[in-house]
């Protein structure tokens, strides 16, 4: 009984850890002092308002967006050919192909990002978009990969079969067949990759330039500076993004981490 | 008198608005074989859980000779369960599941090893213990879960289907293996079973439950041949129901074909109020060559359907507005095709009577 | 996070060539784009480690490797690692034991998984930003800790092995909370029933079965906080005021300012190598203490 409560009390201490950080940064954003306050000293929105007002935001909020669909977008066609062809055929070195699709999830995006600066420099595409976007399309689509490939079921390639066998060709089996059963899959690891790229750092800093930049390396190069209620309310926003992100993934697929199958 | 093996007493429990039990009581003896029959759905497992401690009764009493365990944890409860999916460890041989309890309950690993060795010779599995649990057959596994649950030696084991998943012929065996092994190991078995064949074959009394309630205790025969309640006739075989009604004067007419049958032998509850039907097994419906035949009631029909199940002939006879059935040994005679005319009879005294109506 | 990678039945007649023609159309572009984006990249990069003054060498490994001062940083790095996994695995293992096992509520599960993967889902920067305003000289926890009397005055937290290790700590619990619970949502339910049926107090419960049973969950999400944690650039760069110096930040000095790839070349191959030898000797410990019964 000591211990249950005991638990109870460590478990509800860690999740105001994992709170307390987003709390003090969406608080902060909301103080009218000039300084960074919490708690927050009188309430405004003008620090919103001023972050709005400067275009370079606006500017490093769109090339993460943009960057993440790309990147996603990218993920998924990579992706699905490749899970089909691991799920389906036995051909030699298949689990090698599977490690180095799946690399990227524990290589550090340090070494990754600094192995493509030197790369693209030699292609000449150094500092730009397309140099972002290959990195990013790398290191999100293990995430792809990792949750559609055991959607891929062997009972899965039964109604497959059954569709080959009702008339329907390879491309129309996908579409009528594959695609809406893997498509729980496929969702929660798309959304997985739009995230993994739209806060990604390590890797983006090094092919960032102070005109092409995502939103979390202006707020790394900012605060290296500078801290003030504008960068809270920036990051505010970002939480904002995770938030809908997160019921987005609720209401498409369900959140069904840590529930028990029963 | 020493107090039963197992007393419990009024036992309720529900889950949310679903009551799973409403007042269970029953006495379990020394070394008997209970079953726990009864449709998904009945309480038989939520019985058996209770029994094991795996959920809290909201209301009642289980006693084990003589002490209540209602609010003892499954860990301190002198019983041991084999699964229904056996729940074997997969992260340990099949040795160290067996040897298991005995090193919960403070036995030197050394003894523990032995002690689970006997048990796993008693199952015939002596050869497979260092092997893991997965890379045994349904059979051995279900062997396994039986050894790991009587090596202990409790007076009580609880059994939920545990033959449910093997095949036909393999289930058949084991149950004639679980019976001996019960018998010499003298444990009190309670086995919750959805088969009735099984609980006829194997249990010393059955225990018919039906939406959380007991209908009827009794042995295999006394269940089949004088079911207490319309549920029990229908669930346990197959039964011929001949709806009735009071006749006035304490006795009872029965509806057979287009006339009525008068019956004044026992049965339950002489209140008006309530509603009787006549059970008549199928066996007990005979095919007879002509109305007259001295001892029988008899009733002409129509033959609507001529089933053989291969050493024993059905045959569904149109009687009226009623279809009853007939059951004889031996392969359908000439002549004995649909649409044939034929006189169906049977003696009075194996008429049984139940309360509760039969369907429309 | 890790989740296992099942393959599934293959159709038994198709022989290894013909499968591996069936396979290659859709194979050719995901193959393709990380040969060209991802293997030829890292080649590279370890060529140019290979390489000074345009002929093969071993120079460039030898300054990493000669110089006192790489294996100090690599000490710091790994032991801000290491306490960090630890830290983390001591708070994430009951928290998920909690969610999984103890609330009833699945709605209160639910909202409990949402606030866990919202710091999972923001990034980095702004995670590590957050703990800059708490853990300040006037932050939050200085303010708290020397209002309650447990702090004489407040202390400097920012540029200590301490403070990255909380603002690390704080990024990489929910990974091993994910991990831990997913592997203790499969454990059978009935296994510990099992267990208690033939004895077993919970606590036994807990550390014969139950404990063992999500060992590998619990290996596989140590590993990746582990690697996640040694090569982490930004919180470190954010909470260590530029007094501490973490090996990421070597290589990434190199390649953002110096340019000198030969050398940032060796020094991503050594924090590659250090941490995958580190990787393989944490999982061969963990199987080692699998096989308990």
């Amino acid at each position: 009984m000591i211990a249950r409560v005991v638990l109870r009390i460590v478990a509800w201490a860690v999740m105001a850890y994992l709170i307390l950080p987003l709390v003090v940064i969406v608080g902060a954003s909301l103080t009218a002092t000039s300084y960074l306050a919490f708690p927050p000293q009188g309430l405004t929105l003008a620090w919103y308002g001023r972050m709005l007002a400067d275009t370079s935001y606006v500017a490093a909020f769109g090339t993460s967006t943009a960057l993440a669909l790309a990147a996603t977008a990218g993920a998924v066609l990579l992706a699905l050919p490749a899970a089909l062809a691991i799920a389906r055929h036995d051909f030699p070195g298949k689990r090698t192909l599977l490690s180095l699709l799946m690399s990227p999830l524990v290589l550090p995006h340090v070494v990754l990002g600094a192995a493509l600066l030197q790369y693209c420099a030699a292609l000449g595409l150094m500092r730009s978009f397309a140099a972002l976007l290959v990195g990013h399309v790398v290191i999100v689509t293990p995430f792809v990969l990792r949750s559609v490939l055991p959607q891929l079921t062997p009972e899965q390639r039964a109604l497959e079969e059954a569709s080959a066998d009702l008339g329907a060709g390879p491309f129309e089996t996908f579409l009528l067949v594959v695609l809406p059963q893997i498509r729980g899959g496929l969702t929660s690891g798309a959304i997985f990759a739009f995230i993994s790229s739209w806060i990604n750092v390590e890797l983006s800093i090094f092919n960032t330039t102070a005109e092409l930049t995502t939103i979390p390396v202006k707020l790394f190069n900012y605060v290296q500076y500078t801290i003030d209620p504008v960068i809270a309310a920036v990051s505010s926003i970002t939480i904002a993004v995770a938030a809908v992100t997160i019921v987005l993934l609720d209401l498409t697929v369900g959140l069904h981490v840590l529930s028990n199958r029963r | 008198m020493p107090p039963a093996l197992l007393s419990i007493r009024d036992l309720g429990k529900h889950f949310g608005g679903f009551h799973a039990l409403k007042g269970v009581s029953l006495e379990v003896e020394h070394g008997e074989f209970i079953a726990l029959l009864g449709p998904s759905g009945c309480g038989k497992t939520t019985l058996l859980r209770c029994i094991a401690g795996f959920l809290a009764p909201d209301s009642g009493d289980i006693r084990i000779a003589g002490d209540s365990v209602t609010r003892l944890p499954p860990h301190r409860r002198p019983l041991n369960t084999v699964f229904q999916n056996y729940a074997l460890f997969p992260h340990m041989s099949v040795l160290d599941n067996v040897a298991y309890g005995p090193r919960r309950h403070g036995v030197p690993r050394a003894e523990a090893a032995e002690r689970a060795a006997e048990a796993l010779q008693l199952v015939g599995l002596e050869a497979l213990g260092a092997r893991h649990p997965r890379e045994l057959s349904g059979g051995q596994q279900q062997r396994v879960a039986l050894a790991r649950a009587v090596v202990n030696r409790p007076k009580l084991l609880l059994l939920d289907e545990p033959l449910s998943a093997l095949d036909m012929k393999l289930r058949k065996r084991m149950q004639i293996e679980l019976k001996h092994l019960q018998e010499k190991l003298g444990i009190a078995f309670v086995f919750v079973t959805h088969d009735q064949e099984e609980a006829m074959s194997m249990a010393d009394r059955i225990v018919v439950m039906n939406r959380g309630l007991i209908e009827q205790v009794g042995s295999g025969t006394a269940i089949y041949a004088t079911p207490a309640t319309r549920f029990v006739a229908e669930f346990i075989g197959e039964a011929n129901l001949l709806p009735g009604a009071p006749d006035g004067a304490g006795g009872l007419r029965l509806a057979f074909g287009t006339g009525a049958v008068p019956y004044h032998g026992p049965h339950p509850g002489a209140d008006a109020r309530q509603n009787h039907t006549g059970v008549l097994r199928p066996e007990h419906l005979e095919l007879l060559d002509r109305p007259d035949a001295p001892g029988f009631l008899t009733e002409r029909g129509v033959v609507e359907d001529v089933i053989n199940t291969g050493g024993q002939t059905l045959v569904m006879v149109r009687v009226g507005d009623a279809l009853l059935a007939s059951r004889r040994l031996g392969m359908p005679g000439d002549g004995l095709n649909r649409g044939a005319p034929v006189v169906v009879g049977f003696r009075p005294e194996h008429l049984h009577v139940v309360t509760g109506e039969a369907p429309p | 996070m890790t989740a296992v990678l099942t393959t599934t039945a293959m159709p038994p007649a198709a022989t290894a060539p013909t499968a591996l023609r069936r396979a290659l159309p859709l194979l050719a572009a995901p193959v393709a784009f990380f040969v060209a984006f991802f293997a030829v990249p890292m080649v590279v990069v370890l060529s140019s480690s290979l390489a000074a003054g345009g002929a093969p060498s071993l120079a460039n490994y030898a300054r990493v490797l000669l110089d006192q001062y790489h294996w100090d940083v690599l000490a710091v790095t790994f032991r801000i690692a290491a306490l960090t996994t630890l830290a983390v695995t001591l708070l994430g293992y009951p928290l998920a034991y909690y969610l999984v096992r103890v609330v009833s509520s699945n709605a209160l599960r639910r909202s409990c998984v949402i606030l866990l993967l919202l710091p999972l889902f923001t990034s980095n920067i702004v995670r590590s930003f957050g703990w800059m305003i708490l853990l300040g000289r006037n932050g939050l926890v200085n303010d708290t800790l020397v209002g309650i009397g447990l702090l004489e005055r407040p202390v400097r937290f920012l540029g200590t092995e301490m403070g990255i290790v909380i603002g690390l700590v704080y990024i990489l619990l929910p990974f091993i909370v994910l991990a831990v619970g997913n592997a203790l949502a499969t454990v059978d339910p009935t296994l510990e029933e099992a267990s208690a049926d033939l004895g077993a107090s919970p606590f036994t419960t807990f550390w014969t079965v139950t404990f063992p049973l999500c060992l590998p969950g619990l290996i596989a999400g140590v590993i990746m906080v582990f690697t996640l944690a040694a090569s982490a650039y930004v919180t470190p760069a954010l909470l260590s005021g530029g007094k501490i110096t973490v090996f990421p930040m070597l290589i990434f000095q190199q390649y953002s300012t110096v340019f000198d790839v030969h050398y940032g070349g060796a020094l991503s191959i050594t924090l590659l190598v250090f941490t995958l030898v580190l990787v393989a000797l944490a999982g061969r410990i963990g199987n080692g203490g699998g096989d308990r019964s």
